[in-house]
């Protein structure tokens, strides 16, 4: 190894402030769960990429940021990084080996290729691509996550895989792996008065009582899905990519009254497809909704797995949970969820 | 302990750092983290789990069950379940065996044999190909042609 986090860490905030000198640093800034968010452009090409999904936690507030993360490209700033490590350093899920200290976390997101570390006694982090323009979609989807998971590692605040939907006065926490069904159920519910918090990564609180955050302000739909949804397809952000991606949609560009900023959970439901018509909701145990919960969670989001466990565990102790089976006729989940929250 | 591969005091601690778990109500759940499989115990696999993983041999676990209620055959399926965690990769033998825990425990009755589910479902969703090979600036480099 070429240097120690300290020294490595420096010399990445020494490349992002000649990064920003030459292509000029573009501070924005955004309220998540009460705490101030500050990220520092060098340039706008990230910029362009990672703030869509969060501009709805845009704030003018001037005052100490908890978190301020410097993200930077090589391509566009010329800015790069030498990372100095031979490959046997990197953990198998992308965690750099010596790095990961009581002060630093540090990892290289494989497959959106970002390189993160966050010091966490200066409550800064650095955040680097070589390219922002191969930055993949699913990234500008739920842009940052990793630097939320670490920044709310000691704080009753979680990152989870799930999606949200509710009233301003209490809603559910939709859980499960990817392709369970929760983009539909969560989408489904916007043809009600349900608002909606998030289809595939929300913030949730576990005390001092259960409540979620909206983090992303865009759904995520299979493209075959889109069918299902009279008028979204006309709003989707990456239309000529469907072929490879997702459907990207913004609710701002959709629905941009449904979007909430979150609410207090009341429940946890697990969907589960059926295939048959009708939608109905049936109680079920803590470890069913700790299995839709958990293992996705953690498996997506590197170090502070047991903190993390320990805090997911203590949201699903304090709700009732229930399998939500499915049914082919939309209209019918968010009858089922509402008569649930009402 | 006859019908079992373990001694009397043969101990045993968690595999990997890589593995977590969390209990819930009677029951635990266990991610590997490095494999992807997840695991579920009922009532009596997260006791014996808690037990061995605290330092219990398994011989000492089912004598700890048996005097609080379970009946004669959960010895040989607690051992069996042990045999089962060594198997998963959950459980390794214990470099230095540390003191098992002697308080009496809460078995729950009626008794039920410890079961564990294995989950496997994640797997393909997450786990990316090792990093074999840096760029010449000691980042991961991909195959030509990946996305």
């Amino acid at each position: 190894l070429t240097a120690s986090p300290e020294q490595f860490y420096a010399e990445a905030r020494e490349r992002f402030e000649a990064a920003g000198a030459r292509a000029g640093v573009v501070e924005k800034r955004f309220r998540v769960a009460e705490r101030l968010l500050r990220l520092r452009f060098a340039g706008h090409a990230l910029e362009d990429q990672l703030t869509a999904a969060i501009e709805h936690l845009a704030t003018l507030d001037g005052g100490a940021p908890d978190l301020t993360v410097c993200l930077f490209d090589r391509a566009t700033t010329g800015a790069g990084l030498r990372a100095g490590w031979d490959a046997s350093a990197f953990g198998p899920r992308g965690e750099i080996t010596g790095f990961n200290t009581e002060r630093y976390r540090t990892a290289f997101q494989q497959g959106a290729d970002v390189f993160l570390m966050l010091d966490r006694q200066r409550s800064e982090a650095v955040y680097w691509v070589a390219d922002a323009a191969r930055v993949p979609y699913w990234e500008r989807s739920f842009p940052l996550r990793t630097a939320f998971h670490w920044w709310f590692e000691d704080l009753p605040l979680q990152p989870v895989h799930a999606a949200a939907v509710g009233f301003a006065e209490g809603g559910v926490l939709i859980t499960g792996p990817s392709g369970c069904g929760k983009s539909t159920t969560a989408l489904a519910c916007l043809s009600s008065g349900l608002l909606y918090a998030g289809d595939d990564y929300v913030l949730v609180a576990n005390a001092p009582s259960p409540h979620v955050y909206c983090l992303y302000c865009n759904a995520k739909l299979e493209p075959d899905n889109l069918a299902r949804f009279p008028g979204v397809r006309a709003h989707v952000d990456n239309p000529d990519r469907l072929d490879r991606e997702k459907a990207l949609i913004f609710l701002r560009s959709w629905l941009p009254g449904k979007l909430c900023a979150g609410f207090p959970l009341r429940a946890i439901v697990t969907p589960r497809v059926t295939g048959r018509r009708d939608t109905s909701l049936i109680h079920a145990g803590a470890l069913e909704a700790v299995r839709a919960l958990a293992p996705t969670t953690l498996l997506h989001l590197l170090g502070g797995e047991r903190k993390a466990f320990a805090k997911i565990a203590g949201l699903v102790c304090q709700l009732p949970c229930y399998i939500l089976e499915v049914g082919t006729d939309l209209a019918q989940i968010p009858v089922r969820i509402t008569e649930l929250l009402r | 302990l006859p019908s079992s591969k373990f001694t009397a005091t043969a101990r045993f601690s968690v595999a990997s750092p890589n593995i977590v778990w969390q209990a819930f109500d009677e029951e635990s759940v266990a991610i590997n983290l490095e494999s992807g499989v997840y695991y579920s115990f009922n009532p009596a696999g997260a006791l014996i789990w808690r037990l061995v993983e605290g330092g219990a041999s398994p011989a000492e676990a089912a004598a700890l069950v048996l005097e609080s209620g379970a009946p004669p055959e959960a010895l040989d399926q607690i051992l069996g379940f042990c045999e089962k965690l060594l198997e998963e990769s959950l459980l390794a033998p214990a470099a230095n065996g540390t003191a098992p825990q002697t308080a009496p425990v809460e078995t729950p009755l009626p008794w039920a044999p410890p079961t564990v589910s294995i989950y496997t479902d994640m797997q393909d969703l997450f786990l990316l190909d090792p990093i074999h090979d840096v760029d010449e600036a000691g980042w991961p480099s991909r195959p030509a042609g990946a996305a």
